[in-house]
C-alpha cells in the first residue's frame, strides 16, 4: 500500500510540475521562481523584524512563533480550498487513474501528498525567512533549527486535513457536482472576496488599535487557534521548550488524522469525485429561435469568440478577469476606509489640495497612477494567442489576416483596461472627491494607455505557449507577466519624473505622456500588421 | 484543384519529414492520402492548409498559391482536423455562426440547420462543445468547415468517432461533391474506405511518396487480386 501510495504522489506531482519546457524555459521558471521567493522573503523579513523588536520590548517575542504559525494555517487553509478542488475532482489524470488497480485510499493519500507538496512550498515562502530571523534575533540554538525541520513540515497536516474534507463532504453530498466551470468559478471567487474582506476589516483598524492589538491580543489569538488546530499548541510548545514529548504528540497527531482521513475518507471522496468526471452543463436539447442563426460580421464574432472563452473557463475567468474587475475597486475602499479612519481632517486636506491650482499636476500624476497600477492587473494581451492552445492552429487556416485576428484579440485586453481605468476614475470622484475636471483631462491618456497596453500581443504572437495541458499554465504561471509589471512601471516612472521631478504642468504631463503612448500604439500596432506573417509562422 | 509541385519540409537537419512531393488532385476525383503514422501525412496536410510552411516548393488551391497568396487560398477549402477538441467553450451554434461569419457565408441560418440535420445534431445546438462526445465534436467540426462550400475539402483522418449512419452520410457527400466536380482530399487508417471511395490514392512513408494512382494501377504495378491493405502494407514495408 504504501508503495503504491508513494508511486502515484511521484506520478501526480510530475503531472503536475511539468510543464514539457524546454530546458531554457525551465531555468527562466526557477530563476523566476527564485527572485519571487526572494523578494517575498525581504519583505517579510523586514516586517518580521519590526514586529519581533515590538514584541520583544515587551517580553512577549514568543508570541511571534504562534503569529508565524497562525499564518501559515490561515494561508494553508485559504489557498488549499481551491487547490483541493481541482486536484481531487477536476485533474484530468483521474481518468487514467481510475482504471487502475489503486484502491480509493491509496488514490486519496496520493492526492493528499501532492496538495502538501505544494503547501510546502507557500509555506517556505512564507514562514521560513521570519523563522529563521527570529532564530537569528533572539539567539536560539541548535536544538530551535533541529526541531525547526519537523514542526515545519507536520504544521500544515491538520488545516489540509480539514479544508480536504470539507472539499470531500461538500462534493460528496451534491450530487457528485456536473457543473464543474461553476464550482470553481464560485469557490476561486469566494476565496478571493473573502481575502479581500479580510484586508478590508484589517485595514478598518487604527493603526494605534492594530498595534494594541498585535502586541496584547496575540496570545489571546493564538489561544483561540490552538482550540481549533490541536497540532498548533503542541508545535508552540515544541518550539519554545524543545519538548521531544510534544513533537512526538504533533508527529502522532498528524500523522494519525492522516491516516483516520485517507481509510475512512475514500468512500464520500469517491462518491464525490464519480459523475463529475465529465462536465459542464451536459447537452442541451433546448429549441433555439432565429436570433440564434443570425450572423454577426466576421470581427464581432471573432470578438464575440474570444471573450466567451474567458468568461466560460473557469481559469481563465478567475485569473484574468475577476482580478482585474475585484481587485483594484476592492483596494480603493479599503484605501477609502484607512483615510476615513484617520479622520475628517485628511478630506479636508484633500479639498484643499484640488483648490490649490499649483498642485494640480500632482493630482493628475497620482489620478494617472492609480489608474495605470490598477489596469496592471489586466493580463489578458500576453495570454491571447496561447490562451487558445491548439486552437490556435485555426489561426492559421481561416482566411482572415493574421493581425487582423491579434487586433481582434488585443480588443479584449482594450476594453478591459479601459473598463477598469474608468472604474477607477469614478471611484475616485466619489471616494477621494477628486474634481471631475482632471478626471476628464487624463481621459485622453486612459483610453490611449489602454489601446498602448493592447500593443504587448507582440510578446505572445512571438513566443506562444500553445502545447499547455492545464489552462492555469497560461493563466498563471507565466514570465510574460513581468512584462505588463515592466510596462506599467515604465509609465508610472515617466509620469512620476514629469510632475514630481521636472515639475511639468498639468496639461504638459497629459499630452506628453498621451504622445508616448500615441507612439507606442503606431509602433506596435504597425509592427502588427507588417510582420503579419512572420508572427503567423511562429505558430507550427 | 490541389497541386504539389516539389514540396519538402524539415523539422531538424537533414531530417526531412516530407520530401520533394509532387502530385496533383484534379477537380472531380476523392483522393485518399494514405500512410503509416509518422510518414508525413498531417505534415503535408498542414503545409496545405498553411498551418505549416513549405520549406521547399509550392502549393496550389485552385491555381492560389498557399505561401504567396493565403487569404485567397484559404476561402478555397474546407479543413477538417484530425482532432476534434476545438473551440470547447463555444456552443454549437455559435461556433457554427463564428465560421460563417468568418467566411462570409450568405444565408447561414439554412446552412446551418441543413448541414446540422444531415448529421443529427440540430437538437443539440444549444450545448457548449465540451459537454459533446467525441463523434458529436467530429460532426459539429465537419459542419463547419462545410458551411461555405468550398470547392476543395480537405479531410484529416474525417470517419473517426463517426457512428455508421454519419460515416454513410459523410461518404456519400465527399461523392457527391467530387460528382459535382469538385476535389476532396483526405488522409485515413481506414483502407476499406479508401478502397470504396477513392478515385485515386498516393501512399506516403517516411516523407516520400511511393505511389500515385488508380487502385487499377497499383494492383498493375505492384501485385493483382488483393486488397488495398495487403498491397499498401507491401508497398510499406519494401520502401522501409
Amino acid at each position: 500500500m504504501l508503495r503504491n501510495i508513494l508511486n502515484l504522489t511521484r506520478v501526480f506531482l510530475i503531472g503536475a510540475f511539468h510543464r514539457g519546457s524546454k530546458k531554457k524555459r525551465g531555468r527562466r521558471r526557477i530563476l523566476l521562481y527564485a527572485f519571487l521567493f526572494l523578494y517575498v522573503a525581504a519583505m517579510l523579513s523586514i516586517l518580521s523584524y519590526e514586529l519581533i523588536g515590538a514584541l520583544a520590548a515587551l517580553h512577549q517575542e514568543e508570541a511571534f512563533l504562534g503569529l508565524v504559525f497562525m499564518a501559515v494555517i490561515s494561508l494553508t487553509m485559504l489557498t488549499s480550498i481551491v487547490a483541493s478542488i481541482n486536484l481531487f475532482y477536476f485533474s484530468k489524470d483521474n481518468l487514467f487513474v481510475l482504471p487502475l488497480p489503486f484502491r480509493p485510499e491509496e488514490v486519496l493519500a496520493a492526492r493528499f501528498n501532492t496538495l502538501l507538496i505544494y503547501s510546502y512550498m507557500e509555506e517556505a515562502m512564507l514562514a521560513l525567512a521570519p523563522l529563521i530571523l527570529y532564530g537569528i534575533l533572539c539567539k536560539q540554538g541548535f536544538l530551535y533549527y533541529l526541531f525547526l525541520l519537523p514542526v515545519f513540515l507536520l504544521l500544515p497536516v491538520i488545516p489540509l486535513l480539514i479544508t480536504a474534507m470539507l472539499i470531500v463532504v461538500f462534493m460528496a453530498f451534491t450530487g457528485g457536482i456536473r457543473n464543474k466551470n461553476l464550482v470553481q468559478i464560485a469557490i476561486t471567487s469566494l476565496t478571493i472576496v473573502f481575502s479581500l474582506m479580510i484586508s478590508m476589516f484589517s485595514s478598518s483598524m487604527s493603526s494605534q488599535q492594530e498595534a494594541m492589538f498585535m502586541l496584547e491580543k496575540a496570545n489571546g489569538l493564538a489561544e483561540l487557534y490552538a482550540k481549533a488546530f490541536p497540532s498548533m499548541p503542541l508545535a508552540m510548545a515544541a518550539m519554545t521548550r524543545y519538548s521531544f514529548l510534544s513533537l512526538l504528540g504533533l508527529a502522532a497527531v498528524s500523522i494519525g488524522a492522516y491516516v483516520l482521513v485517507c481509510l475512512f475518507g475514500h468512500k464520500l471522496y469517491y462518491k464525490g469525485m464519480l459523475g463529475s468526471l465529465f462536465s459542464s452543463s451536459g447537452v442541451s436539447e433546448r429549441k433555439l429561435d432565429e436570433k440564434a442563426f443570425l450572423t454577426k460580421g466576421k470581427y464581432v464574432s471573432y470578438f464575440s469568440k474570444e471573450c466567451k472563452t474567458y468568461l466560460r473557463k473557469p481559469t481563465f475567468f478567475t485569473q484574468l478577469i475577476l482580478p482585474v474587475i475585484l481587485i483594484p475597486p476592492f483596494m480603493l475602499l479599503v484605501f477609502r476606509i484607512s483615510l476615513r479612519s484617520a479622520g475628517a481632517e485628511v478630506f479636508n486636506l484633500l479639498e484643499m489640495i484640488y483648490e490649490t491650482k499649483q498642485y494640480a499636476p500632482y493630482i493628475v500624476a497620482v489620478a494617472l497612477l492609480i489608474a495605470m497600477f490598477n489596469a496592471s492587473y489586466c493580463f489578458i494581451s500576453i495570454v491571447a494567442v496561447s490562451k487558445d492552445g491548439h486552437d490556435a492552429y485555426a489561426m492559421k487556416y481561416i482566411p482572415m489576416a493574421f493581425s487582423d485576428q491579434l487586433y481582434v484579440k488585443t480588443a479584449v485586453d482594450v476594453f478591459l483596461c479601459l473598463f477598469i481605468c474608468l472604474v477607477t476614475m469614478i471611484l475616485s470622484a466619489w471616494i477621494f472627491k477628486v474634481p471631475v475636471i482632471y478626471l476628464l483631462m487624463i481621459l485622453p491618456e486612459v483610453i490611449l494607455y489602454s489601446l498602448a497596453h493592447g500593443v504587448l500581443i507582440i510578446l505572445d504572437a512571438r513566443h506562444p505557449k500553445l502545447g499547455w495541458s492545464a489552462e492555469i499554465e497560461i493563466a498563471k504561471n507565466n514570465l510574460m507577466m513581468m512584462a505588463v509589471l515592466a510596462f506599467t512601471l515604465i509609465h508610472m516612472a515617466l509620469v512620476a519624473l514629469m510632475a514630481f521631478l521636472l515639475n511639468t504642468n498639468a496639461v504638459s504631463i497629459v499630452l506628453l505622456i498621451c504622445a508616448f503612448d500615441l507612439l507606442v500604439c503606431i509602433l506596435g500596432y504597425g509592427y502588427i500588421r507588417k510582420e503579419d506573417l512572420k508572427l503567423a509562422d511562429n505558430i507550427e | 484543384m490541389i497541386e504539389f509541385k516539389n514540396v519538402s519540409k524539415s523539422y531538424k537537419k537533414g531530417v526531412k519529414a516530407v520530401d520533394d512531393l509532387s502530385f496533383t488532385v484534379n477537380d472531380g476525383e476523392i483522393f485518399g492520402f494514405l500512410g503509416p503514422n509518422g510518414a508525413g501525412k498531417s505534415t503535408t496536410i498542414r503545409m496545405l492548409t498553411g498551418i505549416l510552411n513549405i520549406d521547399e516548393g509550392q502549393i496550389l488551391l485552385d491555381g492560389k498559391d498557399i505561401a504567396k497568396e493565403p487569404i485567397e487560398a484559404k476561402k478555397t477549402f474546407g479543413y477538417v482536423a484530425d482532432d476534434p477538441d476545438q473551440f470547447l467553450a463555444l456552443k454549437g451554434i455559435e461556433y457554427l455562426r463564428f465560421m460563417a461569419d468568418v467566411y462570409d457565408v450568405k444565408d447561414s441560418g439554412n446552412k446551418i440547420r441543413e448541414l446540422t440535420k444531415r448529421f443529427g445534431i440540430d437538437d443539440v445546438l444549444d450545448g457548449r462543445i465540451e459537454s459533446y462526445s467525441h463523434g458529436m465534436r467530429q460532426k459539429i467540426i465537419i459542419c463547419g468547415c462545410l458551411m461555405h462550400d468550398p470547392k476543395n475539402w480537405i479531410l484529416d483522418e474525417p470517419m473517426t468517432g463517426l457512428d455508421p449512419r454519419s460515416s454513410y452520410d459523410l461518404k456519400q457527400m465527399m461523392s457527391d461533391h467530387a460528382a459535382a466536380g469538385n476535389c476532396v482530399f483526405f488522409s485515413t487508417h481506414i483502407l476499406d474506405v479508401a478502397e470504396k471511395i477513392c478515385d485515386r490514392v498516393g501512399i506516403i512513408n517516411k516523407g516520400k511518396l511511393l505511389f500515385v494512382g488508380t487502385l487499377e494501377q497499383m494492383r498493375e504495378t505492384f501485385r493483382e487480386d488483393v486488397s488495398l491493405e495487403q498491397l499498401f502494407l507491401e508497398i510499406t514495408e519494401n520502401a522501409a
